[in-house]
């Protein structure tokens, strides 16, 4: 569905891979890396010096309403507007009829375990809470692919591992597709199809590692033979380089 | 504790439990309100305590230079009528100006806020018009204006527009960088950005805007009525000093004092209605009032 040919020489160099219609797909690398660049080009918002990516067979050349869900490491809540307001905030912008989204709206604040809290002001909801919420407006105009910042990546341990299980049920029930940035290794294999491990500064596409664990993935697997190997894997390839040659 | 507990039946530890939530609840509520009388009656004894001194201070002085608190009491009661009269005025000039400074405010920091460019020209401009004491403006503007209304509600606006331009900017401004991502992401026009983000976020830092301009306003009709004028409250404070008449001096300053609270309440209660209505208040402007 991407294809990032010879990117810019900055922050990202020669990257290119592609991702498939209801994929998850996680990059992953050293911080500085330009994973969250590379996430933005594909949203259209930062433009791209050379090279191109190619959405639903068209090539981005800027922000396209309606196509992309962004969630980033914060919630991005507007603090005046309820949870329902904050999710059908994308709906306003197109300019669609708010009614005809309010069910799915609920539907989806079911899914993400937010029921009840429709009508809440965000400063009433735990950081999890407002990240859900977060996940809902993503999606509630259907984008073609959900695009996420370190989503995760202000929670503590056990929300964030709650959080992993909530977006799990989510993907499995919208079947988007998912192109996820962390730099928690574990986060990554745990919740994706195939692992996209970049270099440092300016990125280049270290490895693409499939998963290999089934679906639907459970708690459990993170304490599997196959989880840990994969994991050790990750680590190695994410140490290699010039920080690795130093010695600890 | 739990293993107790488990000894216990639930629901006599629930009842445990329940009293011993009252009790300290109730003994919050009888420390809160006898912190409340506590405070109350410092307040009024602050008060007490320096009406004494300003009678002490009069008793030593002539009633030309100091009169004393009961004197000024009289006066301010046989001048009533005098006063109330002059109020109006003062009351019409502080309206008039702080409508057209706020709401001049307000639009020019709107078209500042939405172009980086604008603001890059005229930011020295400001900064250097606010060092501007705009009280020394009040004769020249006599000269252009005549003595009517005029010179005054336009040294009113001119005081009360800074605070709100100032504000107006910093409060559509200061929106979260990732809130614009959000927005630019799905395409938002900048009308939507402006009337779903800006506008809410600015929102209170406007109203505070509001309450120092009304502030200032008053400093500015006063002002201006010392220069030029016969009528209002600055008008009468210049004449009664011109009749060596110290008491109505007093007396209008006390109901000055008086009207500029008035007027800064009646604002702050239309922030707290307006934040109340629109879930706003929150967050944002609470890290701001912590910061200043």
């Amino acid at each position: 569905m991407f294809d990032l040919a010879e990117g810019g020489t900055y922050a990202l160099r020669d990257v290119s891979f592609d991702v498939r219609e209801g994929e998850f797909v996680s990059l992953i690398g050293p911080s500085g890396c330009g994973k969250t660049t590379l996430l933005y080009c594909i949203s259209g918002l930062e433009p791209i010096v050379k090279g191109g990516i190619v959405l639903d067979g068209r090539p981005v050349d800027g922000p396209r309403s309606g196509e992309v869900g962004l969630v980033f490491q914060k919630a991005v809540l507007l603090s005046w507007r309820t949870v329902l307001d904050n999710v059908l905030l994308p709906i306003e912008v197109f300019g669609r009829s708010r009614t005809s989204y309010v069910r799915r709206a609920t539907e989806l604040i079911d899914l993400v375990g937010l029921t009840g809290f429709a009508d809440s002001l965000p400063s009433k909801l735990s950081g999890g809470m407002q990240q859900r919420a977060a996940i809902v407006r993503s999606l509630i105009f259907e984008p073609r692919v959900l695009l996420m910042d370190e989503p995760f990546g202000a929670l503590d341990a056990q929300t964030r591992e709650h959080m992993n299980l909530v977006l799990l049920r989510v993907w499995e029930a919208t079947r988007k597709t998912i192109v996820f940035v962390t730099h928690d290794l574990e986060e990554a294999a745990f919740l994706s199809d195939r692992v996209v491990v970049l270099t440092e500064r300016p990125g280049t596409v270290r490895e693409i590692v499939e998963v290999p664990l089934p679906r639907p993935r459970t708690l459990e697997m993170r304490y599997s033979e196959d989880f840990v190997r994969l994991a050790r894997r990750l680590r190695r390839l994410l140490d290699v380089g010039p920080a690795a040659a130093v010695p600890a | 504790m739990s293993e107790r507990a488990a000894e216990m039946s639930p629901l006599a530890v629930a009842d445990d439990l329940h009293q011993a939530i009252d009790a300290a609840r109730s003994a919050r509520r009888r420390r809160r309100r006898r912190d409340a009388l506590v405070l109350n009656g410092a307040r009024v004894a602050v008060f007490v305590a320096a009406l004494i001194l300003w009678y002490l201070a009069s008793l030593a002085t002539s009633p030309l230079i100091l009169p004393g608190p009961v004197s000024v009491a009289t006066q301010l009661v046989r001048s009533w009528g005098l006063i109330v009269t002059n109020l109006w005025v003062t009351l019409g000039e502080i309206g008039l100006g702080f409508a057209a400074g706020s709401a001049i405010g307000i639009f020019v920091g709107t078209a500042i806020a939405h172009s980086r460019r604008l603001e890059r020209i005229l930011r020295p401009y400001i900064a250097t018009s606010q060092a501007v004491p705009k009280a020394a403006l009040a004769p020249l503007f006599v000269l252009w204006l005549g003595f009517g209304l005029g010179p005054k509600v336009t040294i009113a606006a001119l005081i009360s527009f800074f605070p709100l331009l100032e504000n107006t900017i910093v409060g559509l401004r200061r929106v979260d960088p990732d809130a614009l991502k959000l927005f630019a992401s799905l395409g938002a026009s900048s009308w939507q950005v402006f009337v779903k983000l800006r506008l809410p976020h600015g929102l209170p830092y406007i109203l505070t805007g509001l309450k120092v301009g009304i502030v200032f306003a008053t400093v500015g009709a006063v002002i201006a009525e010392f220069v030029t004028s016969n009528k209002g409250l600055g008008a009468l404070i210049m004449q009664a000093q011109g009749n060596f008449d110290t008491r109505l001096m007093f007396a209008v300053i006390i109901v000055l004092t008086v009207m500029g609270v008035i007027l800064y309440e009646i604002l702050q209660l239309v922030e707290r209605w307006a934040l109340r209505t629109w879930n706003l208040g929150e967050g944002e402007i609470d890290s701001r009032r912590t910061e200043a």
